[in-house]
């Protein structure tokens, strides 16, 4: 047998034709729309900005014809910084100061790259972002390229902030130089074509501005001791913790958990405090089957937290070795970045998302 | 810029067969109900900008917030999807069987894979549009589905049956 595309197209058809029917799926889909609201102008007022509209006002236009309406001007109205600042501290005090900035216009094509050349003091150097409004997948990312290199910075933390906020990223920068090019590239919607592939044709990316910088900063001179990371609930809904690790990078970077299996499925949740801890990333294995690639553990809350998954059923009183590395991507050692990891068990498994 | 209401006419219109499409997807109708409607959730955010080519545009989303979940699965296979039936050689419904191996050898595929024959061959894009979807090159989507087919059609647990006696003849 061989699967003809007739046959997959069959197969598709008949699997797919008793597709329950849901009357109630307009009312599920205005409460999640509400709540959805709600939740975005919560992070919203947390990241410092104006909450113009009440969420309620959302769901009415919803529900009862009239003229369009820009989610984002009912939710919130952030309204960026022209620029990034000139000198700021951190919260673990370090003392930034700008070195140069620029700003891309990805709806205009003659803004779409931006080299500039700073010095190279021996500080650590960063580059800045002000993440535009507007859904992240559709909106462009600068790729940074440092004296031609590309980078791995691609301010992806963009993809989790919405338009809230200063994102940051190291840069490393070649040995024995006094100066380096960086260049901030939107052309082709940030695409890197994979071995000489060219670029796809992406007709959703919205327009959106970028201001960009590049930044030198001081570290602190002694190590700064990251807020401690809150122990993990016993239980989360369905979910028992079968078991804990924490640490304090650099410290300690790595854990191993023994836990024994309820007769069902593991979820791991990660939380960590610190100023970097959105370069703080976390890899997994589980017995001997290590996780695809590492995850990066970021300022998040339990609820929405990118909790794994390992959707194998693990036989009830099995005992299994959960354990783990954290990598710092750029960073200072005297920058420290509290994470702890929660395994739980559950006997059904939920959707982690 | 899009009206709100014809966002409601758009789900009632189209959500039984985004349904479907997200089933084919997670194979689950339970996580594709709420597949569909995270979806729907983002799409509303987006209504305003999303222009005419709705459709389009609200299967990049589905396909792109199924990927994201996956990303965050270890493991390729939901637990909940049940072991496919074992082929009995004289079964009278052969045909049955056949299919349900295909379907399980369908769930066995690495998603991006799977989104690219769904696209295909259910929802009956060109290659051009699945490209768009994924955010990769025809080349990319054309080596993806080769690469599927290829893998359906080595999938032992769908091999013909001659194939699969000569193979244990020659183990033992």
């Amino acid at each position: 047998m061989t699967p003809a595309p007739r046959k997959l197209r069959d197969l598709f058809d008949d699997m797919s034709a008793d597709a329950p029917d849901n009357h109630r799926r307009l009312a599920q889909l205005e409460r999640r729309i509400r709540s959805d609201t709600r939740r975005r102008a919560a992070g919203a007022a947390m990241a410092g900005v104006t909450v113009l509209t009440a969420a309620g006002l959302f769901i009415p236009a919803f529900l009862l014809p009239g003229p369009a309406v820009s989610p984002r001007e009912t939710t919130t109205a952030v309204r960026p910084a022209a620029e990034l600042p000139p000198r700021f501290t951190s919260g673990d005090g370090s003392a930034y100061r700008r070195l140069a900035s620029a700003t891309l216009k990805a709806e205009s094509k003659g803004e779409k790259k931006a080299s500039v050349t700073v010095p190279v003091s021996g500080k650590p150097l960063e580059v800045a972002a002000l993440c535009p409004e507007g859904n992240p997948a559709e909106v462009a990312r600068p790729r940074v390229i440092v004296d031609g290199k590309p980078s791995s910075n691609w301010f992806q933390q963009c993809l989790t902030r919405e338009g809230r906020g200063m994102v940051m990223g190291s840069v490393s920068v070649p040995k024995g130089v006094e100066q380096v090019t960086i260049t901030f590239d939107i052309t082709d919607g940030g695409c890197v074509g994979k071995k000489g592939e060219p670029c796809p044709t992406r007709t959703f990316l919205q327009p959106a501005d970028w201001p960009l910088a590049v930044y030198e900063y001081t570290p602190p001179a002694q190590p700064v001791e990251p807020d401690p990371v809150g122990p993990f609930p016993v239980r989360l809904g369905t979910q028992k913790l079968a078991g804990q690790a924490s640490g304090v990078w650099p410290r300690k970077s790595s854990f191993a958990l023994t836990v024994t299996s309820p007769g069902g499925y593991f979820r791991i949740e990660h939380l960590c405090t610190g100023d970097l801890a959105d370069r703080l990333f976390v890899s997994y294995q589980i017995g001997d089957e290590a996780s695809e690639g590492e995850w990066a553990c970021g300022h998040r809350t339990l609820d929405e937290t990118n909790a794994l998954l390992w959707s194998q059923k693990v036989p009830k009183g099995t005992k299994i070795i959960v354990s783990g590395k954290v990598r710092m991507h750029g960073g200072h050692s005297n920058r420290q970045v509290g994470w702890s990891v929660g395994v739980y068990s559950s006997k059904i498994v939920k959707l982690a998302r | 810029m899009r009206d709100k209401s014809d966002f409601v006419a758009y789900v009632e219109a189209r959500s039984p067969r985004l349904l479907r499409t997200a089933y084919l997807l997670c194979r689950d109708w339970a996580q594709a109900e709420d597949l569909l409607q995270t979806t729907l959730v983002r799409v509303w955010r987006a209504w305003g900008r999303v222009g005419e080519y709705q459709d389009a545009y609200v299967s990049r989303v589905l396909v792109n917030t199924y990927l994201s979940w996956r990303r965050r699965f270890w493991r390729r296979e939901l637990p909940t999807d049940a072991p496919p039936e074992t082929v009995v050689p004289d079964d009278r419904i052969g045909m049955i069987d056949e299919r349900a191996v295909l379907w399980a050898a369908l769930g066995r595929l690495p998603p991006r894979q799977r989104a690219v024959l769904v696209l295909r061959f259910f929802e009956d894009l060109p290659e051009s549009a699945v490209a768009e979807i994924l955010n990769c090159s025809i080349g990319t989507v054309k080596s993806q589905s080769s690469k599927a087919l290829a893998k359906l059609r080595i999938d032992p647990e769908i091999a013909p049956p001659a194939v699969a006696s000569r193979m244990e003849g020659e183990l033992g």
